[in-house]
């Protein structure tokens, strides 16, 4: 007799269909992302164009990495977009999130329609229209126009020194998903905090500083963390915006954009591109471990 | 126990037989008769217009070859020449499809596509002069591909904006670049800014246009080896900022975010008389005048009287070609032979992918010619005429990669980045990396 007792038939049945329904995730994960991954390991190590058979040339893709001027661009766009995109969406979404906590009348509407832009800004429509808003004749510059700044026939998509922060913008802009998490998170804060550091005579600033970050930090932590892995992933919107080039000059040149550029382009480095592709993994990898080691000194979980 | 293995072996026996039956039937698909049906896949680039067009062709041939079915497939340039790499690497080209010096050179150093002469039961090529293989024949004479038609880029001059603003448009069979710019210059200035006078082009036509006048040219015939001198190239670039510095173009942020959005006739600013002088692909003059409401005047190139040499092009705008590992031979090179040598296709495609380079063809279509199909092959039998310089390909590595390279190099210049020669070294730097690789 096993000293484990068997669990009951109608808990097995559960597991078994639980399986079942797993099954299609599983062999997702197995052949698409699994499997390619796998591949391109061994991709990174040969030279590959597509056309023809890879052939094997070692370490040579990675030694090449030191001396890409384009890469060394590519990731100054990437960073820049990142450092400056990520905390901005973030703030954005906290004080909304706090906004719509004090109880705003259509609580509901507003949340939908702050959060619409997340589900959308990665199409390829958005990227259309924003080219179209901060085009030489876009809204930006009518509206500007307005108060009495002639813009007009200055595009911003098109000069490089304007170009990236459309980008920028457009990120800030799909700052609703992090804000619904941020609301989610208010909910949780107890009433009974608020009450004590009232008595104690704090200001609803105080009380902000001082409770509601504090007791919010994991949910920050959490879409911090996301935040930074979906930039370092953005492609969708730089390729439209720019024409697939990365330009003007580069400088919208976001990393994904570079990785599909050497697979794809001209040139269809797909060893090279494959080798990228690994560096990307080791940069949000190492960042990601960054962010959980300097958790411990902001981030307080209740117990 | 042992009749059951028996049975085993008897389904296997029978199994293997169906394998190799199925097999037999592969074969004699590929050999030369054909007496069952087959099907083939064609595929192409372009717009709607062009696909529907090209599926009445298909409808065509599959009356006029009922054994024959053909599967199409369509997308827009950049993204078919991405899905036609990826079906290469899997082994999975289609059985016809267009292509497109320098871009198929990869695909002939590979030995993807078909040597024509291979196929000559069913794919006459005798109408087509062997010019009009350039870029498409292999080192032993292997013809890769056959043209769909000629067309090139070129200069279009909207005359109505000239006379709206009072400008003289220049005589093109000898106009200067002195004279392009001082044209450019004066309806930029005398519209306000309401237009500019050339709509600059972020593409590499014009470069090699200057550097092929100084007698110099990309690549170097027969030689891995890059034809030109940095100092020349920067002299061009000179140029182009001086246009831009004298208010003659408009901005490059503006340039730059017309060549993103992909260059639609209808939203340059030379179909909306926005501009006096614009570089089009000349096949779509049509559409352009048709954006623009009237007609627009192709010209020939400037500089080109004065220059060392002349330095315009012609070239086949598109070729079609065989995959050469197709189970179908026989019918893909039917297939071909119907779209290139046949009346009723050439009809239905009219100037499409340009000119037919079948001098019968383009007699049929003659009569049916609109006046801006006029205006465009007029235009390229003078250039043909005029045009005697060859046109030099480079080896697969560096063809390729001229487009960005040259686009990188300019956008720097263009947005003042880099000083002209440091962004000309750069563009042939890269250049000579691609051809030594």
């Amino acid at each position: 007799m096993s000293v484990f007792k068997r669990a009951p038939i109608a808990v097995r049945r559960e597991e078994r269909a639980a399986h079942i329904f797993m099954l299609p995730w599983f062999l997702g994960v197995i052949f698409i992302t699994l499997g390619p991954m796998i591949v391109s390991i061994g991709l990174s190590m040969t030279k590959y164009r597509l056309i023809g058979k890879p052939r094997f040339i070692g370490l040579d893709n990675y030694v090449k990495m030191f001396s890409d001027a384009r890469l060394m661009q590519s990731l100054k766009v990437t960073f820049l977009y990142v450092i400056v995109g990520v905390p901005l969406a973030l703030a954005l979404a906290l004080l909304l999130a706090v906004v719509l906590n004090k109880g705003v009348r259509g609580l509901s509407f507003y949340r939908s329609v702050y959060y619409l832009p997340s589900l959308f800004a990665g199409s390829v429509a958005i990227g259309v229209l924003w080219r179209q808003v901060f085009g030489a004749e876009g809204i930006v510059n009518t509206i500007a126009g307005w108060f009495g700044i002639d813009s007009m026939g200055h595009s911003w998509v098109g000069d490089p020194k304007t170009a990236i922060w459309t980008l920028i913008l457009l990120h800030v802009w799909t700052f609703g998903s992090s804000m619904i998490i941020f609301l989610a998170g208010l909910r949780q804060v107890p009433q009974e905090l608020y009450e004590a550091s009232a008595l104690d005579g704090a200001n609803k600033w105080q009380q902000f500083c001082h409770v509601t970050v504090p007791v919010l930090t994991p949910i920050i932590f959490f879409n911090l963390v996301m935040g930074i892995i979906n930039s370092f992933q953005n492609f969708a919107q730089a390729f439209v915006v720019s024409g697939g080039t990365g330009g003007p000059t580069d400088s919208t040149l976001v990393y994904a954009l570079y990785v599909y550029q050497q697979a794809f382009g001209s040139t269809r480095n797909m060893g090279y591109a494959a080798a990228l592709g690994w560096l990307l993994v080791l940069i949000v990898g190492v960042l990601t471990g960054l962010n959980f080691l300097f958790s411990k000194k902001w981030v307080h979980y209740a117990d | 126990m042992r009749t059951s293995i028996k049975k085993l072996l008897a389904a296997g026996a029978a199994g293997a037989m169906l394998f190799s039956l199925a097999a037999c039937g592969g074969d004699s698909a590929s050999s030369d008769d054909e007496s069952g049906p087959v099907t083939i896949r064609f595929a192409w680039w372009g717009s709607d217009t062009r696909a529907k067009a090209q599926e009445k062709v298909i409808d065509a041939f599959e009356k006029a070859n009922p054994n024959i079915k053909v599967e199409t497939e369509t997308s827009n340039y950049d993204d078919y020449i991405t899905k036609l790499s990826t079906s290469a690497a899997a082994d999975d080209l289609p059985d016809v499809m267009t292509m497109i010096d320098p871009f198929m050179a990869d695909y002939m150093d590979n030995g993807s596509l078909l040597d024509l002469n291979e196929v000559s039961d069913n794919l006459d090529l005798s109408k087509f002069s062997k010019d009009t293989f350039s870029g498409a024949t292999g080192e032993n004479g292997e013809k890769y591909g056959v043209s769909m038609g000629v067309s090139s880029h070129g200069l279009v001059i909207n005359t109505k904006v000239f006379e709206k603003y009072g400008v003289e448009v220049p005589n093109d069979d000898t106009w200067s670049w002195d004279d392009f710019e001082n044209a450019a210059k004066q309806i930029s200035e005398k519209s306000g800014g309401e237009a500019v006078g050339y709509s600059i082009d972020m593409t590499e036509q014009l470069g090699r246009l200057w550097l092929r006048q100084n007698g110099e040219d990309y690549g170097i015939k027969g030689k891995e080896q890059v034809g030109f001198k940095p100092e020349t190239l920067a002299k061009f670039y000179e140029f182009e900022k001086k246009l831009i510095d004298e208010g003659a173009t408009n901005s490059a942020d503006q340039a730059q975010e017309m060549f993103a959005a992909g260059n639609a006739p209808e939203q340059q600013p030379i179909s909306q008389d926005k501009a006096g002088i614009s570089l089009i692909s000349m096949n779509q003059l049509g559409q352009f005048e048709q954006a623009a409401g009237h007609e627009l005047k192709p010209v020939m190139w400037p500089g080109e009287t004065q220059a060392k040499e002349r330095g315009g092009w012609t070239k086949q705008g598109t070729f079609v070609s065989i995959n050469a590992n197709t189970e179908h031979k026989a019918a893909a090179a039917k297939l071909v032979n119907f779209l290139v040598n046949n009346e009723e296709a050439a009809k239905i495609m009219g100037l499409d992918r340009g000119v037919p380079a079948n001098p019968d063809m383009a007699k049929a279509i003659e009569s049916q010619l609109s006046d801006s199909d006029k205006r465009f092959s007029d235009w390229v039998t003078k250039l043909q005429k005029v045009n005697t310089q060859e046109y030099t390909n480079m080896n697969a590595g560096a063809a390729t990669v001229i487009t960005e390279a040259y686009g990188r190099a300019h956008e720097s210049v263009m947005f003042g980045k880099a000083t002209p020669l440091d962004a000309a070294k750069s563009f042939k730097s890269e250049l000579q990396q691609a051809v030594t690789q």
